[in-house]
């Protein structure tokens, strides 16, 4: 199987297994699905294909060292390469993750306020979540910056490791984006 | 600000996020963050924040997670956890709470491999929580036996926590994980007692399924072998030197696709189900590890923490108090931030007034260990809870919490156990 | 805003109107290693000196074990006001001090005594780029590192292939050697060394006792391979605002502490080996004299090749090789 189709059958599989969960976990959508909507839930998903194989790669990558390990010598650079690949598996995922609402939360107490109060909460924190993690993408861009600045290489292989820093960036920018859509979902919803 | 103060109202506003329905992991990345903030300068917090996102989102040892997770969910979805629970059904599900006896047998035989309380969690829930849930356990129970059975992932050797405390204090870690293999068993024990316990005041948490034949039960076992041969696999691997702890993980869900591919259970569209499951539960797990680290390292530069050890170590009173209150303050700080975090700020803080008390080190060092996984599974912030609220999201992490709280009387039972006959952990050295 | 900033701006506000403040100055000094590991000790010995020498104005709040910063942050961290002083090792970021990767690769340290005396001097003579928005508070080294090994190591042919733990900056001398580094995370040597994934290690020796390898290990091949550079570095608007006394307390601190911590280590490593020998029977391998050429050959190239590439690149290289072995002989 080549990389390239494995890659394609996980997206075809991804939207498929996720379509329903999207439109029945977000809640009271009344309102039609916008381009936005359907420009987020794209990302997501390709993000999460781009996730899934950093993943399948980091598995891969450590078995073959082990083996290669026995057989000759190992693959020095595989904890730095591992690492890497998951700061891509993570980060790729945050957008997918927070589609699905995967993050937990207590719902006891506000369970029992009225609707029109948790409305305001929902509104008031993914406002508040959408700045914060704006200034996460901002600042690991900066991050990145100064990693490149200070010619800082990777302790093993000895390469630059900042263009990483920058992709980790992109996958919590896809995350605001989701924020983004679920703030003007909420926003409209009525109660 | 008195720097104290802003450390309490910290832990005030957490908890105020926490009940406005805020995501855990966001309430404790903003409060450390803003805390950080006021405490020191935007730029420092800016900083905090940028270098740990980065630092654990790229540490080798954290990439073991989503690799236990999918080793986990590839079983599942290959439907040879069903087989597997279903022999379970067969042999132990006529008692009361067989299947939840059976799931922190289970997490134990996991943990054997595992040395993380969090992979081990994630693992056993994703196998485990479907199948309680097709027996018609009860909610509570379920998910606080795969919270707590979750929680053996570090006191049964190999374990992250121990080899933590070892490098801190320079205790062999061979010694340390032998003296944990007795209170490990005990503590096993306790819980299995607590679910029959719980199980037989009310059947309704666990309803005793019917009696099988003997045949039936042997002919069960034939779904058990593809797991048996997986564990043996890893567990084996580990023992003859082909991979290391971390590296089970890698090699635990590469086992089980090619097993699964064998046995003609795999499917593109079930792997790209268990791939896209371990991405959702995988970064759900990696965001509340880093927010509880950002929220620790807030109230590490308010030295609250330093404080309140200050003051237990000048007490003037006699050394079993002194102990018993150091041990109050890891479960109290197990429970408001992440427990292994708390544990490298404090060691050097406790440690030497515990040896200079005259207490053993490594005795010391496994009630640590101990006190420190119960903190994963303690309100308001526990780990394993979080996670397994993650796997069935239609369970409120309260009834979560609920099915924890049974089991912390396990955990004192055996935390007493050891104050007063240190010799269950010292006899074997 | 509670941080100590503000106190030690006022103090020198004081100061300059050369009233001598009793105000008490706080400072904050993160290091990412336990705090039982020798540079901890001389973080807290630090600590201890300055608030003695200054009467108890000032005080240092310690934060070990990376509790505050991370290795990977430490220098951002402090430029950053996270805390006052942050303690790394330049070695851990390659790239970014070229000049004193230099003096990192195999030189011919004897101990660490001297390797943090050479150290200390040569951060001074040629104060890395890097810090130049920093106040540099103390420089020292650790011993050079030993192959530590299952097997006898005592030529160029039974090191070939022999899979080692190697951290970072050794890895491409020990591949130049003919040896496999292996790398992972030091709480997973102990299990890689009993189940074999590992023969052996390069460390410096105090691991043997601390870590208890010498359990695991049987020989120690005598020939010192790389240090690793430890340095101090407070942040510039902090070291500005002290008091001009404080200031040469620091200053006067700056050699002592290189002193006493190469001491303290050598100590410590000689406890190590002859514990380790005692009690485990581990033996010392000494390399025949030409056996040692053949090394002290090849990595005596590559580090010519390095200082080649830096002369290429425009930095004084071959004046800072030359200034290393100087003060080596100097020292030794
Ligand atoms: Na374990
Ligand atoms: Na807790």
């Amino acid at each position: 199987m080549s990389n390239a189709n494995s890659v394609e059958i996980l997206k075809k599989s991804i939207v498929n297994e996720g379509k329903a969960p999207i439109v029945g976990k977000v809640p009271n959508i009344h309102v039609k699905k916008t381009l936005f909507d359907q420009f987020v839930v794209k990302l997501s998903q390709t993000f999460a294909c781009i996730s899934g194989s950093s993943l399948v790669a980091m598995m891969l990558l450590i078995v073959f060292n082990a083996i290669k390990r026995t057989v000759s010598t190992p693959f020095v650079g595989t904890t730095e390469i591992v690492g890497w690949l998951a700061a891509i598996t993570f980060s790729f995922g945050l957008a997918y993750t927070q589609l699905h609402r995967g993050h937990v939360d207590i719902d006891l107490l506000v369970k029992k306020l009225p609707q029109r109060f948790e409305k305001a909460l929902k509104i008031l924190f993914l406002s508040i979540s959408i700045s914060f993690f704006t200034m996460v993408v901002w600042q690991l861009i900066q991050f990145g910056l100064t990693l490149m600045n200070n010619n800082n290489l990777s302790q093993t292989l000895r390469i630059i490791f900042y263009p990483f820093v920058f992709i980790t960036s992109i996958g919590f920018m896809a995350f605001v984006f989701v924020l983004v859509n679920q703030f003007i979902a909420e926003f409209r919803r009525r109660v | 600000m008195d720097p104290n103060l802003l450390a309490l109202l910290g832990i005030a506003v957490l908890f105020l996020l926490f009940f406005l329905r805020m995501p855990i992991s966001f309430a404790m990345f903003m409060v450390g963050f803003f805390g950080f903030m006021i405490h020191s300068t935007p730029k420092s917090a800016f900083n905090i924040l940028s270098s740990d996102i980065w630092g654990q989102f790229s540490s080798y040892t954290l990439s073991v997670i989503p690799l236990f997770i999918l080793m986990g969910e590839l079983i599942y979805r290959s439907g040879i956890t069903e087989k597997l629970f279903d022999a379970a059904y067969k042999w132990l599900g006529h008692y009361k709470g067989g299947m939840a006896s059976t799931t922190i047998l289970a997490s134990s035989g996991f943990a054997s491999i595992c040395g993380s309380n969090t992979a081990t969690a994630a693992t056993m829930g994703t196998m485990a929580l479907p199948e309680l849930k097709k027996y018609k356990y009860d909610e509570a129970l379920s998910t606080g036996s795969v919270a707590t059975g979750g929680t053996l992932g570090i006191i049964i050797p190999p374990s992250t926590v121990l080899i933590v405390i070892a490098l801190q204090t320079q205790l062999s870690v061979k010694d340390l994980f032998i003296a944990s293999i007795l209170p490990a068993v005990i503590l096993t024990l306790l819980l299995l007692l607590t679910i029959t316990f719980l199980c037989y005041r009310n059947p309704e948490l666990g309803p005793p399924g019917p009696n099988h034949s003997l045949k039936e039960k042997i002919i069960s076992l034939k779904g058990v072998i593809p797991v048996f041969l997986l564990f043996a696999f890893v567990i084996g691997g580990l023992y003859l030197g082909w991979f290391t702890p971390t590296e089970s993980g890698a090699f635990g869900a590469f086992g089980a696709l090619v097993l699964t591919l064998l046995m003609n259970k795999m499917t593109w569209d079930k792997f790209i189900l268990a791939v896209s499951h371990t991405i959702r539960s995988s970064v759900m797990v990696i965001l509340l590890i880093v927010g509880a680290i950002v929220f620790g390292r807030f109230l590490t530069v308010t030295r609250l923490p330093f404080a309140v050890a200050d003051f237990v170590n000048s007490l003037p009173v006699p050394p079993v108090v002194i102990l018993i209150a150091i041990i109050f303050i890891y479960i109290i700080g197990g429970a408001i931030m992440d427990a292994l975090g708390f544990l490298i700020l404090s060691i050097p803080i406790f440690y030497p007034t515990i040896i200079m008390l005259g207490y053993d080190p490594i005795w010391f060092a496994i009630i640590l260990c101990i006190v420190t996984s119960m903190g994963a599974i303690t309100p308001p912030v526990g780990v394993n809870a979080f996670i397994v609220q993650g796997i069935t999201p239609n369970i409120p992490i309260t009834t979560v919490y609920k099915g924890t709280s049974y089991f912390l009387v396990a955990y004192s039972v055996l935390i007493t156990f050891l104050i007063l006959f240190p010799q269950i952990i010292l006899f074997i050295l | 805003a509670c941080g100590n900033e503000g106190v030690s701006q006022q103090d020198n506000v004081n100061d300059q109107n050369g009233a001598n403040s009793e105000k008490k100055i706080e400072l904050t000094y993160a290091f990412f290693a336990p705090a039982n590991t020798f540079p901890a000790v001389q973080m807290e010995k630090w600590a201890e000196e300055l608030e003695a020498r200054t009467n108890g104005r000032v005080k240092v709040n310690t934060f070990p074990g990376g509790s505050l910063l991370t290795a990977e942050n430490m220098y951002q961290g402090v430029a950053n006001g996270i805390a006052d002083i942050g303690l790394s090792s330049t070695t851990y970021e390659p790239g970014r001090f070229p000049l004193l990767a230099i003096a990192d690769m195999p030189s011919g340290y004897p101990n660490a005594t001297v390797a943090s005396k050479v150290l200390h001097q040569l951060v001074s003579e040629y104060p890395p780029e890097a810090f130049n928005n920093f106040k540099i508070i103390t420089t020292f080294a650790t011993e050079p590192s030993f192959i530590q090994s299952q097997l006898p190591i005592s030529n160029l042919n039974e090191l070939k292939g022999k899979q080692l733990r190697i951290a970072g900056a050794a890895t491409p001398i020990m591949e130049k050697l003919g040896a496999a580094p292996v790398g992972m995370s030091q709480a997973e040597v102990p299990e890689a060394l009993q189940t074999g994934i590992v023969n052996g290690f390069v460390s410096s020796r105090e691991v043997l006792q601390d870590l208890k390898l010498a359990e695991m290990v049987s020989y120690i091949t005598d020939y010192p391979l790389t240090i690793n550079t430890f340095v101090a570095v407070m942040n510039q608007d902090v070291w500005n605002s002290l008091p001009k006394d404080v200031q040469q307390v620091i200053d006067e601190l700056n050699a002592e502490m290189a002193t006493f911590t190469g001491e303290y280590l050598d100590n410590h490593v000689k406890n190590s080996i002859k514990w380790s020998q005692q009690e485990h029977g581990v033996e010392v391998i000494t390399l025949t004299e030409s056996e040692k050429e053949t090394w002290d050959k090849i990595l005596r190239e590559m580090q010519e090749d390095y200082v080649n590439s830096l002369e290429a690149q425009g930095l004084p290289g071959k004046e800072f090789q030359e200034k290393l072995y100087e003060l080596i002989s100097q020292f030794n």
